[in-house]
């Protein structure tokens, strides 16, 4: 086991490399004088200078490329243009929101996704499993900004429930939240519902069945420990689909996260911070998959053995 | 009976899927002769009636500059579907080319491009269109373009898992023991037989598309005014959503509609096309 996650973050450590690049690659892709973009149209020269100098912006291509990793490495990841501060203390100061807005989403969509998937699969081709399923198909279709703003303007504007904007709070989560487990959730409720349906079909719950075993216990018991497998791989998918849904969302909440700051950055033109939070969007995006990776690894058995 | 008839009949038995048909058949309709179903022009603005909600005049209302958003929501169909077509029509090509040769030599060629597509799927989809958006800068053409870039990944990995399997089957050794070029087999005999996933991939790609290049152009990142994309207007909306809520309303309910009717087909082409017998 542990043989299997070493070899899996080895295996990272590729495309760790190749992800900087791209993103090393894709600043200096813009057209115009790097040091200039970096620096901001109105920076002095001798700040253009010493960042000319600090990321070796004269140097030919692959020697750029080291010392931006150097750079990275020892966590300078730049100055902001807009603000000033550096790009590594803004983003340490949005991940926190983000990373709690992920997590909150991410719980309610397995929670609830989990729940839809088993008892639709227990009443198959039913009301109720017709129903949730057509549900699912709608909640992955409506996009992630309208049912945010639609929430905003029953809860927040009408009702005036939970606050609109911003964050600090309980409140300030629920809407966000809600709306991004709105196309996640129903990602992991169809995949829950097809894997059980699979597993439920088999000899062994048969067995079990004839067994005399409760049905309760059957579903709880035995189908759903052997039906989660292909789940986590969804689950894995759908964090992608999450992280980028939040970019989205926190535009639309206001919601002081990564996201906000990448938006709100490429608008400013602020080509350090886009630089920072996309590289530690991939960072974080791969960091999900290895867990991921690892957590089926573990629950599969199959895996275990090679 | 032949395959064909086999697979429609499968599709004309899910309610869903023709339901979505129906529905995308409309929307095509909008899109085609919007200029002959919208009652104004979408563009004509008409400032002393802004932000009025939905009367006899206008039905769905006028938005912020007094526009008709009815006309705005029809002509919106047409650029949403071109986009969504010529998005994945790019990203389907590409795609085919990348990783047919892949599935079809494997060795070197495959582990570099399998790499490559790696690297791209190392990046959530969206923020790899917003990526690609942010170096070539805000408007339709860059947001297709990114969009488009950010689905080819995943068809240059379904064409060659499909083209790795049928390179073994029969049919194709014996395409090359008499002889057949390699670009004969692939073109002649393996694409045809690989279409039934990349149709349903394209299906639900259309979909994800039409959301990608809305939420581009929410963000302020894809169309830009005065250009009626749906995306856009709701970004417009948004600062009016307590006085004029319709305005965010109806574009996205369009979306939503457009999405879901693409989803339905691709979920109905996907059961008939499935080779199960139950």
């Amino acid at each position: 086991m542990l043989g299997y996650v070493l070899r899996r973050l080895l295996a990272t450590i590729p495309t760790l490399i190749a992800v900087s690049m791209a993103i090393f690659l894709m600043l200096r892709m813009i057209p115009g004088d790097p040091a200039l973009l970096m620096a901001g149209e109105d920076a002095r020269p001798e700040v253009v200078e010493s960042l000319r100098r600090q990321w070796g912006l004269t140097e030919p291509l692959p020697v750029q490329y080291l010392l931006f990793m150097r750079n990275v490495l020892e966590g300078n990841l730049g100055v902001s243009i807009r603000s000033g501060y550096s790009v590594s203390y803004e983003i340490s100061l949005r991940i926190p929101h983000t990373l709690r807005l992920a997590f909150v989403s991410m719980i309610i969509a397995i929670a609830f996704g989990l729940l839809a998937g088993i008892i639709a699969s227990t009443r198959p081709y039913s009301l109720a499993d017709n129903l949730s399923m057509l549900v699912a198909l709608i909640g992955v279709s409506a996009p992630v900004f309208w049912t945010g703003l639609i929430l905003m303007w029953i809860f927040a504007v009408k009702l005036g429930w939970l606050p609109a904007v911003g964050a600090g709070t309980l409140q300030h989560l629920v809407l966000p939240s809600i709306a991004l487990a709105g196309f996640t959730t129903p990602v992991i409720a169809r995949q829950t519902r097809s894997s059980m349906l699979e597993v439920l079909r088999q000899d062994f719950i048969r067995t079990a069945r004839s067994k005399g075993l409760s049905e309760k216990a059957i579903v709880y018991g035995h189908a759903v420990r052997n039906a989660l497998i292909p789940v986590v791989t969804v689950v894995g998918i759908v964090f992608g689909r999450l992280l980028g849904g939040s970019i989205v969302t926190e535009t639309v909440f206001a919601y002081p996260g990564i996201g906000k700051l990448l938006i709100d950055g490429i608008f400013a033109r602020d080509y350090p911070i886009i630089q920072g939070t996309v590289l530690i969007y991939a960072l974080l995006f791969m960091l999900l998959n290895l867990i991921v990776d690892v957590t089926y690894a573990y629950i599969d058995p199959r895996i275990h053995y090679e | 009976m032949n395959q064909k008839r086999v697979i429609y009949l499968k599709f004309r038995r899910n309610r869903l899927a023709v339901a979505g048909s129906i529905v995308l058949g409309f929307l095509v309709i909008c899109a085609i002769f919007a200029d002959y179903l919208a009652p104004y022009d979408p563009l004509q603005a008409d400032l002393a009636n802004n932000l009025a909600p939905p009367s006899p005049t206008h039905t769905l209302g006028t938005d912020e500059l007094g526009r008709d958003l009815l006309s705005r929501v029809i002509h919106g169909a047409r650029i949403s579907l071109q986009l969504g077509m010529i998005t994945v029509g790019t990203a389907l090509a590409f795609g085919i080319l990348i990783g047919a040769p892949a599935g079809y030599y494997g060795g070197r060629l495959d582990h570099v491009v399998m790499r490559l597509a790696d690297i791209m799927l190392s990046f959530p989809t969206l923020l790899l269109a917003i990526m690609i958006v942010a170096i070539l800068g805000p408007g339709l053409t860059n947001a297709m373009l990114a969009v488009g870039i950010s689905l080819i990944p995943e068809y240059a990995r379904l064409t060659r898992s499909t083209f790795l399997y049928l390179r073994e089957l029969d049919f194709v050794q014996a395409a090359k023991m008499i002889g057949a070029s390699d670009v004969r087999i692939i073109f002649r005999h393996m694409l045809p037989n690989s279409l039934a996933p990349l149709i349903i991939q394209s299906t639900l790609n259309v979909a994800t598309a039409i959301l990608s290049a809305a939420a581009l152009g929410f963000l302020g990142l894809g169309a830009q005014p005065p250009i009626p994309e749906w995306g856009a207007m709701l970004s417009k909306g948004r600062v009016y959503l307590m006085v004029a809520p319709h305005i965010t309303l109806y574009p996205g309910l369009a979306i939503m509609i457009s999405v879901l009717s693409l989803n339905m087909i691709g979920d109905g082409l996907r059961d008939a096309l499935d080779p199960r017998m139950t």
